[in-house]
């Protein structure tokens, strides 16, 4: 019995060094990029369906609530989305072969990326509470600043391609 | 005959049409407005905007209008040498000759700033200012841009503030190995723009232009740098929305966007390689 036990407390450590770690630490940098685009391709989705609705081209104002958070919550992930290795010029020593519109001047200068991004996660919650409060008035000033956010965090971070 | 200050209000109006403060501020290293110093990095090598505030020493204070006029229409400084076309006087010189003496207006109300200009950072055989002279018999035509009879107020509106005033072809065409814009490419991107980066193609194409954008989505994306598919402008792009197009009048916003839909869709596209699944290109860069 205690040999099983040990067996198996053997068994177990054995596991959890070789096969567990790979599994939550390992990042596959494309694998990474490719994460990251299709993160940001959601984001401006749920943008660019606000801005419709706010530009009153699309009679469905009640999915204005889903798309505002559904904003707001991605935009809280920007900051994990842009690991030191996924970005230039780490990304090609860390092996990337896909492009990345991202730039060095994310990992040059932290503390700016993550006030460009915070300016974001502020912008969309204000905007969540503002359509959720029905202050239809508010509305376009709010999602302006939700588009000056991401212009702002696109001017120093990404690569030009508009 | 309009006051001195009417004269600068419609000379502001101008130069945010004209996109000047995007290049002739320091915005990387928080440097002063309009007082240059900015790195326009190109395949040729690296210019550095200069000092347009009106300070006499480092500026153009001491300009008079046809120096000012001289040097926006015919590329040529005050002591007559001539400009790189890194600035964009190729397109400037189509502006109309009250309108550029309304800009200089502006700029002459604005506080002058004692920066001395830095010098472009060229190969030696860039660096004879005379070869630019052959240069422009090659590639240089001056003149004011014509009106044409046959399009509307609105278009040839459009065509001012797009070609002459907003020298968008500047930045949004490919260039030839002796930096000149490929004519036959006009508005069609290029992946070597400046900055090292990519600049789209704006011509109506549907594939890789702007054709498939909505109309009124053009002039929306000038106001307020918000593509159809969500997506926001970056890069200098952005800086030229806030500094000048987001400025403009909606009606003059609407004019370009009829001038870019008018023009002739050409083929190009310009995502890098791994982004597109299909080669559209008609022609490549040559920097490329």
């Amino acid at each position: 019995m205690i040999r099983l036990r040990a067996r198996l407390l053997v068994s177990a450590i054995v596991l959890t060094i070789f096969a567990v770690p790979p599994l939550i630490a390992e990042m596959n940098v494309d694998g990474m990029i490719k994460y990251r685009q299709n993160v940001m391709k959601s984001l401006a989705g749920h943008v660019g369906a606000i801005d419709r609705l706010v530009r009153g081209q699309v009679p469905l104002m009640d999915q204005l609530d889903m798309h505002a958070t559904a904003a707001r919550d991605i935009s809280q992930t920007i900051t994990t989305l842009f690991p030191a290795n996924s970005i230039p010029p780490e990304a090609e020593f860390a092996g990337a072969t896909v492009a990345t519109e991202a730039l060095a001047s994310i990992a040059e200068k932290p503390e700016e990326f993550k006030k460009a991004a915070q300016e974001t996660v502020d912008a969309t919650e204000e905007l969540v509470k503002v359509v959720q409060t029905g202050n239809k008035q508010q509305l376009p000033l709010a999602f302006k600043r939700v588009g000056e956010s991401c212009k702002g965090c696109h001017k120093d971070f990404r690569e030009k391609k508009e | 005959m309009c006051s001195a200050a009417q004269s600068a209000s419609r000379g502001e109006y101008l130069f945010n049409a004209a996109g000047c403060a995007a290049c002739h501020t320091d915005v990387d290293n928080d440097g002063p407005p309009l007082a240059g110093g900015r790195a326009l990095k190109t395949p040729l090598g690296t210019f550095y905007s200069p000092n347009i505030t009106p300070d006499p020493v480092y500026g153009i204070g001491g300009w008079s209008d046809d120096d000012f006029v001289r040097a926006l229409r015919e590329g040529i400084a005050p002591d007559g040498s001539h400009y790189y076309p890194s600035f964009p006087y190729t397109s400037y010189t189509q502006m109309r000759h009250e309108d550029a003496l309304a800009i200089k207006e502006y700029l002459f109300s604005r506080d002058p700033v004692a920066r001395p200009n830095r010098s472009h950072d060229l190969p030696w055989y860039l660096s004879f200012r005379q070869l630019l002279w052959l240069w422009k018999q090659m590639y240089f035509e001056e003149g004011e841009l014509k009106e044409v009879a046959s399009r509307t107020t609105t278009w040839n509106r459009g065509a001012y503030l797009v070609l002459a005033l907003g020298h968008c072809a500047e930045c949004h065409s490919p260039r030839n190995y002796l930096g000149a814009i490929d004519s036959d490419m006009l508005f069609a991107g290029t992946r070597s723009g400046p900055g090292g980066g990519a600049v789209p193609n704006i011509t109506p194409d549907v594939q890789t232009g702007i054709g498939g954008w909505p109309r009124g989505d053009v002039a929306y994306f000038l106001q307020t740098g918000a593509m159809p598919d969500g997506d926001y402008a970056g890069g200098e792009m952005a800086e030229v929305i806030d500094e000048g197009l987001s400025r403009l009048d909606r009606s003059d916003l609407e004019a370009m966007a009829e001038y870019l839909r008018s023009l002739p869709p050409i083929t190009h596209r310009i995502e890098r390689p791994e982004e597109s699944s299909v080669d559209e290109t008609r022609e490549k860069d040559p920097w490329e």
